[in-house]
């Protein structure tokens, strides 16, 4: 029995947030401290031929100018990518601070630290450069051309191709393709779309002249942030503290590594002025210059057996990585694995991931990894495969779905599956049977449609995952556990101190989790990859076992009883229940520990430890409407069924799911950055972003499948990204369902929509 | 820059003389503190009209509704009298931004600002409406036409002039006003197209009708041959269809990268000049929504 | 050149000197350190400069710092009383409306101006009203609920 898991308790900083109490990058104000503004490339591709600093600095309140001539220039990756990459692959480390080639249009050039943000801006007018341009390239087909313009010929000689192309061989699809007796392919177009979290990419660093530097940073991965600067600042890691302050405004993936280049920026101005220098993105900054989701295509092609049976599915993923590389190949794992493949029986798989650079923007990590592309591309070939067949799309979903004790291509075994159950319950909330198929006239008509898929709980394998912490008792009992995971927004501080607390055995009214900084604990991937609750929890509750034990060591002697006949029970050391009588008068655990106090003794505990890795399961079902005269769809309801193993705070859960709901729907629908060649991406701001406001949304129905994941910390399992994956498939199968027409391209703006119905059904 | 909180009229115009043409008048700030931002306009004394009592007023005088030029957009769509005789302004004031731009931005600005497509500006523009002008010379009334220089630009000019009230007249009870949207978004999102429309009707038919549509040119345009061809039609689906076809004579909307091709918008507004003039039928209870 | 400015802020009356062209959240910001007020975009699109100036819910972010002369601004920081919260605070905390946090400040200003002014919205109403406040986390259902909550216990406090 467990006292806090699986329960709604309030999460721990609602009160720091709901009060304005809460502090985030932006609100640090040190003394002294100087504010930053960035000169960005107004060319997609060119050389910087110099930078001419002189007018700059005579401003009065410049204090310092930074570029190519005074950074340093050692190449890095500014995810986490950097640290995280497995053996035997090496990380692409193919960014500079300031570089002698600008790539796309908004890459540094130089930065201005001054007395003001208004003079730092003033300055960034003076300072002069000559560019030399060169040819750029804006697209996946145009950049694998022969003879394209190489944007980064260092890293991928000769063809763009950024990192290498990603494989997945899985049986053998070549050989056993022509057993199938029914083949379905499509080709899927997805956009680039932003992560536009509310609190926009910023650091604040403090250098300190004997060689320390401390930054305040936005960042999801503290310690990874903290490597990275370790190494292009060329100083010991132990030197280098990043923490968040203590709260993040949003992540969504946008900022595991560097927050952009915020840290690095803030940093290079400090070493240089030797005082406290603030960099705050603009929001025009954080659109157009911090990494996005991949834009790109997808060719998939399933072989099945006339009753529906799959044979074998082939995809092909041509995904556009920008400028620089960050997390784009492991992104292409992703697409290839848990996106195109993960949720269905295909005992042969053959996937090829082509990560390309263009001159763009970067585009990296955004919730769900490049798996809502996978899903969307075998979603929509999984919906043609039924159509072909003459099958309900339901229903040849449930004939293929993965199901307990299933094997599959993964190097970790499927250790629990509700697909079937998270299938049947949204289908049935959304009304399937009554309502899909239904003939639809007249202006407005409606359709239902479904998707499902699969993620992780954590990166492994396709990056390193593992963590450490520290658990210790306070000389009055109470609990502390410290740890690098930051607190970006799902409440996961909130839920790995529910585990912790009962993992223990102590009341959490006097436990405390402090996270989000590298002083205050060793090695912490971050919050990234659906993870934090499950490796952070994965390790809390081992390490938790050992605390017990060094409490139950010394009790025993304490107490005179065997030590394994005790147990801690809400903050009381009494006997087992199992145990022979007489049993112990139950002693308060701030009584034992203050004894141990005074005996030279503290129960500390600390550990390092990878996880396993368990996948979530979940299916989108969508009910739309769609306006026959001018193109817009509205969507009417979505029903998610999540199994996420055991839900350790069910509201969180909830929150999530819905969040990646309305991302999904935006995705789907909306969501898009637009490029305008020579002026590049047109969508610099929350107005000209059509990210879902209030008044868009549609009736929501979360549920979570009960479940029980035997490897997840008490039984739970990844979520953070999962209701994004599956939500654009539902809403374009349902689309389908209303006026006869898939689309094969997202997101269904009115143009797009309106131009199809006019071609389908004629004016 | 210097900051002068005007009390009255008078006062405003003493700072505006005083300034000498360096001076603009501000209202609610959500276009002019960006576009002095921005760089699009310049102003080295910003005088703050809002506290003057006279232009929060909306009141019914002789057969009009006279709006001041400083009451806010929610000011005027929470407004009773407003809500009576105006349902299709109240509906587009609700459209501008959201409920917190509206809370300080003015109609008045909403027609200076002369973008297009502005929506509160688009529905007061076949009300009838007169612009009340005071500068050095004396007070001067206006109407649309005369409000709009081009994309953008007003006539207006905010550092020597300033727009006391608007006045409509009273609908009569035969005549019944509208407003389309076609919107990415219902908040915080400029429109794509959008309709405004007024007319009478008579046993049945069409006595008149004004009908603008934005954004396809120069401020809200007439759809003129739309207006002239209906006049004694029937009231019937099919007279909107011809009527949202005619209107396209007098359209010519640009593509915008996000809003919408040229060819989307004029595959549209068939359909929101059909979908306005359905809404003033309706409202007459002539046809049913 | 600074001008004066009078100005009440969470019921303390301030008196500075400020540059007019500055915006009101910078003040409230850099200046009185209240930094509960967020910046998401300057630029009047996001809602989470949200304050209440003389009983309206505004965006602090793109008004001039001295449309607050003589007038009476609460900001996030002044809404517990006595240690207490506002019900829209705790329900927000108690029904998962908040996640990152960053826009919950101007949220619940929003909503605070919101049931001032109507104390029973409808979901359609909350929804409306709210809509120029953007969340990127919560897929706003959870706040829809919370203000709605927050309405019914402030009605029934009105009634006891
Ligand atoms: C986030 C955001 C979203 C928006 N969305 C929309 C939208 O969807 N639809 C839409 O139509 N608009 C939209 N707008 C613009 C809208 O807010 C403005 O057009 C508003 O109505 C202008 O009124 P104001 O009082 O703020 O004008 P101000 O900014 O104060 O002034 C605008 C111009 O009018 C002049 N002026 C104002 N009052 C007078 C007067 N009495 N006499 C002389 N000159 C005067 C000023 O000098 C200035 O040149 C949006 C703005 C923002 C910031
Ligand atoms: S910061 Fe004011 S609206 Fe975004
Ligand atoms: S809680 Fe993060 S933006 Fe709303």
């Amino acid at each position: 029995m467990t006292k806090y898991v699986g329960k709604n308790i309030p999460r721990l900083d609602g009160y720091d947030k709901a009060t304005g109490r809460g502090l985030y990058t932006t609100d640090i104000y040190l003394p002294h401290m100087l504010h930053a503004a960035v000169l960005r490339s107004p060319y997609a591709h060119a050389k910087v031929i110099s930078v001419d600093v002189s007018e700059a600095e005579k401003m009065e309140g410049v204090v310092a100018i930074a570029t190519k001539d005074n950074t340093p220039r050692t190449y890095f990756n500014a995810t986490a990518s950097m640290f995280l990459t497995n053996l035997p692959d090496k990380p692409v480390l193919d960014q500079q601070i300031f570089s002698d080639v600008v790539r796309y249009i908004g890459d540094e050039v130089a930065a201005v630290a001054a007395e003001t943000e208004a003079i730092a801006k003033e300055a960034l007018k003076k300072i002069k450069v000559v560019y030399e341009e060169l040819p750029a390239v804006y697209n996946v087909d145009d950049a694998m051309k022969d003879g394209a313009p190489q944007v980064q010929p260092d890293f991928s000689p000769g063809n763009n191709v950024c990192g290498g192309v990603v494989k997945i061989r899985y049986g053998d699809a070549e050989a056993n393709w022509d057993k199938g007796e029914v083949f379905a392919e499509t080709k899927v177009y997805m956009q680039r779309i932003k992560q536009a979290q509310l609190e926009t990419h910023g650091a604040v660093a403090d250098y300190n002249p004997k060689g320390h530097l401390k930054v305040y940073s936005t960042t999801q991965t503290p310690y990874p942030a903290k490597m990275i600067l370790a190494t292009i600042f060329d100083m010991p890691a132990s030197n280098v503290h990043v923490k968040n302050p203590p709260y993040v405004g949003g992540g969504f993936g946008v900022r595991i590594g560097l927050s952009a280049k915020a840290e690095a920026i803030a940093s290079a101005l400090s070493i240089l002025a030797k005082r406290p220098v603030k960099y705050i993105y603009s929001r025009s900054e954080d659109f157009l210059t911090s990494d996005s989701r991949h834009e790109g295509y997808i060719v998939s092609k399933i072989s099945a057996m006339k009753d529906g049976t799959f044979v074998a599915l082939d995809t092909r993923a041509y995904m556009n990585t920008g400028a620089y590389a960050t997390l784009g190949v492991e992104l292409a794992g992703v697409t290839g694995a848990n996106g195109t493949s993960g949720a269905y029986r295909f005992p042969n798989i053959h996937y090829d991931g082509y990560v390309i650079y263009t001159n763009q923007e970067t585009a990296g990590a955004f919730r769900g990894f490049g798996a809502p592309q996978g899903a969307f591309a075998l979603e929509t070939c999984v919906d043609q495969l039924a159509k072909q067949l003459g099958r309900d799309p339901l229903d040849l979903r449930l004939q293929n779905a993965l199901r307990d004790g299933d094997e599959w291509w993964f190097p970790y075994p499927i250790t629990s599956c509700k697909l079937m159950d998270c299938l049947k319950e949204a289908a049935k909330s959304i009304g399937w049977d009554e309502k899909r198929g239904k003939k639809q006239t007249g202006t407005i008509r409606r359709g239902v449609g479904i998707g499902c898929g699969t993620h992780v709980s954590n990166g492994a394998p396709f990056c390193l995952d593992y963590n450490a912490a520290f658990m210790r008792i306070e000389v009055d009992g109470s609990l502390l556990v410290s740890s690098a995971v930051p607190e970006i927004g799902p409440g996961s501080t909130t839920g790995l101190l529910q585990i912790a607390a009962d993992a223990v055995g102590v009341p959490m009214e006097n436990a405390r989790f402090a996270f989000g900084d590298t002083d205050v604990a060793p090695f912490d991937v971050g919050s990234h990859a659906s993870r934090t609750l499950y490796s952070a929890g994965y390790l809390l509750v081992r390490l938790a076992v050992d605390l017990r034990e060094q409490i139950f060591e010394w009790a025993g002697k304490f107490l005179d009883v065997d030590p394994s006949t005790l147990d801690l029970v809400d903050g009381q050391i009494v006997s087992k229940c199992d145990a022979a009588e007489p049993h112990i008068e139950p002693t308060p655990l701030s009584y034992l520990a203050h004894q141990a106090h005074l005996r030279a003794k503290q129960f500390v505990v600390s550990g390092c430890k990878a996880p396993t890795n368990s996948p979530p399961f979940h299916a989108h079902a969508a009910e739309v409407e769609v306006d026959m005269e001018t193109g817009m769809i509205k969507v009417l309801k979505l029903a998610a069924a999540h199994d996420v193993g055991v839900a350790v705070n069910p509201i969180l859960v909830e929150g999530q799911i819905e969040s990646g709901l309305i991302m999904g729907l935006g995705y789907a629908l909306r969501e898009e950055m637009t490029y305008q060649e020579g002026k590049g991406f047109y969508n610099d701001s929350y107005h000209k972003y059509m990210l879902p406001t209030m008044d868009e949304t549609p009736e929501m129905e979360s549920i979570i499948v009960e479940g029980f994941d035997p490897d997840g910390p008490f039984g739970v399992k990844g979520v953070g990204e999962c209701g994004m994956i599956p939500t654009a498939p539902a809403i374009v199968g349902a689309v389908e369902d209303a006026i006869g027409i898939r689309f094969y391209e997202i997101p269904l703006t009115p143009g797009r929509v309106l131009k199809k119905i006019k071609e389908v059904y004629g004016d | 820059m210097k900051y002068l909180i005007a009390n009255s009229t008078t006062e405003v115009l003493e700072f505006l003389k005083e300034a000498g043409g360096t001076a603009s008048i501000l209202a609610g700030g959500t276009d002019l503190v960006l576009d002095i931002e921005s760089g699009k306009k310049k102003a080295d004394v910003l005088i703050d009209v809002t506290r003057i009592p006279e232009l929060k007023k909306i009141e019914e005088v002789d057969g009009f509704l006279e709006i001041g030029a400083a009451a806010t957009l929610t000011e005027i769509h929470s407004h009773p009298l407003v809500r009576k005789y105006f349902p299709s302004l109240v509906k587009a004031c609700k459209k501008v931004g959201s409920r917190l731009i509206q809370n300080v931005a003015t109609l008045a600005g909403n027609v200076i600002t002369a973008q297009p497509a502005a929506d509160a500006g688009m529905a007061l523009s076949v009300l009838d409406p007169r612009f009340v002008l005071v500068d050095e010379e004396g007070t001067r009334e206006c109407y649309v036409d005369d409000m709009y220089a081009g994309f953008g630009v007003s006539t207006l000019d905010s550092g020597r002039t300033l727009m006391t009230k608007i006045r409509i007249p009273l609908p009569k009870e035969n005549e019944a006003a509208s407003f389309q949207r076609l919107e990415l978004r219902k908040s915080l999102s400029l429109p794509m197209l959008n309709v405004a429309a007024m007319a009478a009707i008579k046993e049945g038919k069409f006595e008149w009708v004004r009908l603008r549509m934005a954004p396809v040119g120069k401020g809200p345009v007439r759809a003129v041959e739309a207006e002239e061809w209906l006049v004694g039609k029937e009231v019937s689906e099919e007279t909107f269809e011809r009527a949202g076809e005619l209107a396209l004579e007098n359209a010519n909307p640009r593509s915008n990268p996000l809003r919408g091709s040229k060819e989307y918008r004029e595959a549209t507004l068939p359909v929101m000049v059909k979908r306005a003039l359905l809404e003033i039928a309706t409202q007459l209870n002539v046809m049913e929504g | 050149m600074k001008e004066r400015l009078v100005t009440t802020v969470n019921g303390r009356r301030i008196e500075r000197y400020v540059d007019p062209s500055m915006r009101l959240v910078d003040f409230l910001r850099d200046e009185l350190l209240l930094t509960g007020t967020k910046i998401g975009c300057k630029q009047g699109e996001c809602g989470a400069c949200t304050i209440i100036m003389n009983g309206t819910a505004v965006l602090s972010c793109i008004m001039p710092v001295m449309k607050a002369m003589d007038a009476e601004i609460l900001t996030i920081e002044g809404l517990e009383k006595d240690g207490k919260l506002h019900p829209i605070q705790d329900e927000f905390i108690k029904g998962g409306a908040i996640q990152c946090g960053f826009c919950t400040p101007g949220f619940i200003m929003g909503a605070k101006a919101l049931l001032d002014e109507n104390p029973s919205p409808t979901s359609e109403e909350v929804r409306e009203e709210l809509s120029g406040h953007i969340c990127r986390c919560t897929g706003y259902k959870k706040i829809e609920d919370a203000v709605l909550k927050a309405a019914e216990r402030l009605r029934e406090e009105k009634d006891d």
